[in-house]
């Protein structure tokens, strides 16, 4: 991927030599993104925090010997955050198999009226319900508003591949969804 | 473009075509002029997604998180400001012999003096350390 005209770059070098408004700027800059990105893929709060602090504590090592060439920023950054999402998805599903959750059903059923008029819930839990890989996509696509080319990078599949993940994705939403256009 | 491609460009990317790969909207465009119902039916649809997931719950930082954050961020490094506290820095001494300095060797002087009293200050801790030595010095 290119890092031709990294936005992040200047500042990044002064994060490396400790300029406090360099610090905040790249912290304003970049927590909601990751926040929002490691909230969709973890659909918990407490756990998406966890994971945007972690991912900053890594960026704040990386500073100080930051070489542009490797990557943008920005495509590190997410990487660094998504990697750290799949370590807890995988950890939550270790502790899903050794013991098994109570089934909550999260479907559109009209004694759920309450629930179905919580388009917010509802849009999250049918996120949360995707395969890791499609909503990965949905979400680096649709929200964290990366290219095509920038996504499929940083998901290490062919463009292709990622239209075909984001079309699976975006097709079990609207039917998971469907009910809210009733 | 068929209107096949134009609906899984639509399926995957969206009801908004210059949120398409840059690479196929002039041909989306040019689908949408050709065949407007077709496309407006198949941009709908994907509009309709678009909003919903729009309407998804969103975080926003709070100060707290931010806060810890930040003071886990680099720290600023103070530049030295001399070429003889750089070489004191480069004997490996400047830090113990600042401090030494401050502690002990020169009670009661601020070290935060201009730099040429500070050089002063950092000779003389470098003699009393034996960094130093005087050769003119009988002893």
């Amino acid at each position: 991927m290119s890092t031709e005209g990294d936005p992040d770059q200047e500042l990044i070098a002064r994060v490396g030599r400790g300029d406090p408004a360099a610090i905040q700027a790249l912290v304003a800059r970049k927590l909601p993104r990751m926040l929002q990105l490691a909230h969709r893929m973890l659909n918990d709060a407490a756990e998406a925090e966890d994971v945007a602090q972690e991912a900053f504590l890594r960026a704040w090592k990386q500073a100080p010997t930051w070489q542009p060439g490797a990557a943008r920023f920005d495509t590190w950054l997410h990487r660094v955050a998504l990697n750290l999402c799949y370590d807890r998805l995988r950890r939550r599903r270790e502790v899903a198999m050794a013991e098994p959750p109570e089934q909550v059903d999260t479907g559109p059923a009209a004694d759920r009226g309450l629930l179905a008029r919580d388009t917010g819930r509802r849009v999250s839990a049918a996120m949360a319900e995707l395969p890791d890989r499609q909503r990965e996509a949905v979400t680096l696509c649709h929200y964290q508003e990366l290219t095509n080319i920038e996504a499929a990078a940083l998901m290490g599949v062919t463009v292709d591949a990622l239209e075909s993940l984001l079309a699976r994705g975006r097709r079990a939403l609207r039917a998971a969804l469907a009910d809210l256009r009733e | 473009m068929n209107l096949d491609r134009f609906q899984t460009l639509a399926d995957a990317f969206g009801g908004s075509i210059t949120r398409w790969p840059v690479e196929v909207q002039d041909a989306a465009f040019a689908f949408t002029a050709a065949s407007p119902d077709e496309a407006a039916l198949a941009l709908a649809a994907a509009r309709d997604l678009d909003e919903d997931l729009d309407g998804a719950e969103r975080l926003s930082p709070g100060a707290a998180l931010r806060q810890r954050i930040i003071d886990a961020a680099p720290k600023s490094r103070r530049p030295m400001r001399t070429p003889f506290q750089r070489w004191l820095a480069g004997a490996g001494v400047g830090a113990g012999l600042a401090a030494a300095t401050a502690a002990g060797l020169i009670a009661g002087v601020n070290l935060s003096a201009a730099s040429a009293g500070e050089d002063a200050l950092l000779i003389a801790a470098a003699y009393s350390s034996g960094l130093l030595v005087d050769e003119g010095d009988p002893s």
